[in-house]
């Protein structure tokens, strides 16, 4: 079902009193978007972050899980229209858009991301954030992909490991034109979410982790997050920086890089 | 002040009449027919397909055979490239990339270069090398309409790596050069390579790293401009150039090009040579995680070599060189120290080098793990 809210926006009201000219239309109505429903269940879940045993690089073990609620995601990417309206109203930070219905907004950080779900809280009196990295995990369905380091006992010289992860991130990098694509491009996965592991990464309200595992590898004994990097979720995860709008050109010096940031939210119920 | 409109008209002239450009470039062109001949019909004569860099052709180190006159061939291709993944250049190539191939011969050689300038380009193109002696490298000798091919030959009297580049005169220089005409040939000594010692040294294999600064115009909404052709690209790009500030440094054309799958690949206890060149702007490779062991930074063998370098210098207009034993696997980036240009701007190679784990050279003793701030780091301050 398609709820819509009508918001009277201050496109208009701000003509009226200021010279003020947008680059993008400031539509007068805010139309909710469309939500999924992601169903309780059980399902499998790697903590973000890394992992160590003693001192060796591990990854995190996988733990079965069982989410006893429901809840509603986004069905799109958050729109350049709906995007520019928050930053018409004051609600966000400009970045690059074309103010365009038919394309998601990227170039954003988790920053902006969040203060778009303040200001869309805000002004629908719901609660709207971004989703943790376990609940994009659920909601990425089948299209949910991971690079792990995998089995170590065989092989564990360090440098075959990395260059292992190398070679398989410029696989996946190469399968996909980083060019921003309309809404709907890359379809919906089973869940009915769309555009799940296009050439977006989406942002996550996790924070990166740095934890200790068992000596078998079977489960975390603790860990510390460090919130200034946060889980971007695509077709790996990416820990950036908050305030990077497009990582493009990396974090570092080697590793494959996400090809755009954008983000969709959760709305709490 | 040359319009958009001028430049694609002067395009059209130029395809079409070839006494117009004689005129305009009269100057610079000239003939050695005049001179006393030289016979080189006793000479042997050997012939290299080039290939597409970073990769070099087959060719000996240290020369097993007579001086003989080597023959080339480069096709000149204005295309549309796609330098970065929001950006194209209307670029003008030898032999179909940027940066051209690199020519390996050694001293005492004749290289003997056909170059052709198909018809369907819309530029008149040269050659000069920085190697040859003469008549502007070869330049003046070189000069070629779309639809003209010519042959110069000259000798290789000085072992050393050296940039090539298009230089078709005024204004057409510089922008002929940032549109990606330009290429490197290394000229060996005929009994290889000698390290600081005078001892030969070899290498396992050798890459050539072309770097490209690139002057990319932008539209009223900040995107990069395309062009149709090569000449509507010419006023807005000059605008750019002028300000001397890049808005690409590429290795090998295009941002991105030496990493992922395109990444370079050696293995632990390889040499390897890396021969960068920079026809127009100052750079300073350094390989991340490793060394020059032995850097010709002026590019010229008959000089010794400087040992274990951090970072070199290749001075805007030259080539140089540098020999690396890889001693630790893992991924290296080889980049443009300029760090802004390596990570913003494009200047970033990666090479991917197989091998085992030496942990007497390197070894995470701690890995990251939260501290007791009430009892730890209280040492280090003075
Ligand atoms: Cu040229």
């Amino acid at each position: 079902m398609k709820r819509s809210v009508s918001i009277f926006g201050v496109g208009i009201l701000a003509a009226a009193t200021t010279t003020a000219v947008y680059l993008w239309p400031a539509p007068d109505a805010l139309v909710l978007p469309e939500m999924t429903v992601i169903s309780a269940g059980e399902y499998d879940y790697r903590p973000a972050g890394d992992f160590r045993v003693g001192t060796r690089v591990v990854d995190a073990p996988i733990e079965h899980r069982t989410a006893r609620l429901d809840f509603e995601i986004m069905k799109h990417h958050v729109r350049q229209s709906e995007y520019s309206i928050c930053v018409a109203q004051g609600g966000c930070e400009a970045t690059l858009t074309k103010g365009s219905n038919d394309y998601p907004q990227v170039d954003v950080s988790y920053i902006d991301a969040t203060a778009y779900a303040r200001w869309l809280s805000k002004k629908t009196k719901q609660t709207w954030r971004l989703p943790t990295d376990e609940e994009w995990v659920r909601a990425a369905g089948d299209r949910f992909s991971e690079v792990i380091l995998g089995d170590i006992s065989n092989d564990p010289d360090p440098s075959k490991r990395w260059l292992l992860k190398y070679r398989t991130q410029a696989l996946e990098r190469n399968a996909i034109d980083p060019e921003l694509r309309p809404i709907g491009s890359f379809g919906a996965n089973d869940k009915g979410v769309v555009d799940i592991n296009g050439n977006i990464w989406e942002w996550t309200e996790s924070c990166f982790q740095n934890g200790k595992v068992s000596k078998d590898g079977a489960f975390l004994v603790e860990s510390t997050s460090y919130c200034g990097v946060r889980a971007a979720q695509g077709k790996h995860r990416a820990f950036i920086i908050d305030f990077v709008r497009d990582a493009k050109g990396g974090g570092c010096a080697v590793g494959t890089p996400p090809d755009n940031l954008g983000f969709r939210l959760v709305r709490e119920s | 002040m040359v319009t958009r409109r001028d430049a694609l008209l002067g395009g059209a002239l130029i395809a079409a009449s070839p006494y117009v450009i004689t005129k305009a470039a009269a100057s610079e062109v000239m003939n050695t027919s005049d001179a006393a001949p030289v016979d080189l019909s006793s000479m042997p004569r050997r012939k290299h397909k080039l290939v597409a860099p970073p990769f070099v052709h087959e060719h000996e180190q240290v020369s097993t055979v007579p001086p003989a006159v080597v023959q080339f061939e480069m096709n000149i291709i204005e295309k549309e490239v796609q330098i970065d993944d929001d950006t194209y250049l209307q670029a003008m190539t030898f032999n179909g990339s940027m940066p051209g191939p690199l020519m390996v011969v050694h001293e005492g050689d004749y290289v003997e270069l056909t170059l052709y300038n198909p018809p369907e380009n819309l530029m008149q193109h040269n050659i000069d090398f920085h190697a040859a002696t003469g008549a502007l490298g070869g330049g003046s000798l070189t000069l070629v309409n779309p639809g003209e091919k010519t042959v110069l030959r000259f000798k290789a009297t000085r072992p050393g790596t050296f940039v090539y580049h298009c230089a078709p005169g005024g204004p057409m220089i510089p922008w002929h050069v940032v549109s990606g005409m330009s290429g490197a040939i290394m000229v060996l000594p005929r009994d290889g390579l000698k390290d600081h010692e005078n001892k030969p040294v070899s290498y396992d294999r050798a890459y050539y790293i072309g770097e490209n600064d690139f002057y990319i115009p932008k539209d009223e909404n900040g995107d990069y401009m395309r062009f149709e052709d090569v000449g509507e690209s010419y006023s807005d790009t000059l605008e750019v150039m002028n300000g001397l500030i890049p808005t690409h440094v590429t290795f090998n054309g295009k941002v991105g090009a030496l990493t992922g799958e395109g990444a370079l690949t050696a293995k632990q206890g390889e040499n390897v040579l890396f021969v960068h060149s920079q026809a127009n702007r100052d750079s300073r490779p350094h390989l991340i995680g490793g060394h020059g062991d032995l850097v010709w930074e002026t590019g010229k063998f008959n000089n010794p070599p400087e040992r274990d370098l951090e970072t070199w210098f290749i001075r805007g207009g030259s080539a140089g060189a540098a020999l690396y034993e890889f001693l630790q696997p893992g991924v290296y980036a080889y980049v443009n120290h300029n760090l802004i240009e390596a990570v913003n701007l494009g200047a970033t190679a990666h090479v991917l080098v197989e091998g085992n784990w030496n942990n007497d050279l390197m070894e995470q003793v701690v890995a990251p793990v939260e501290y007791d701030v009430a009892h730890e780091g209280k040492t280090a301050l003075p």
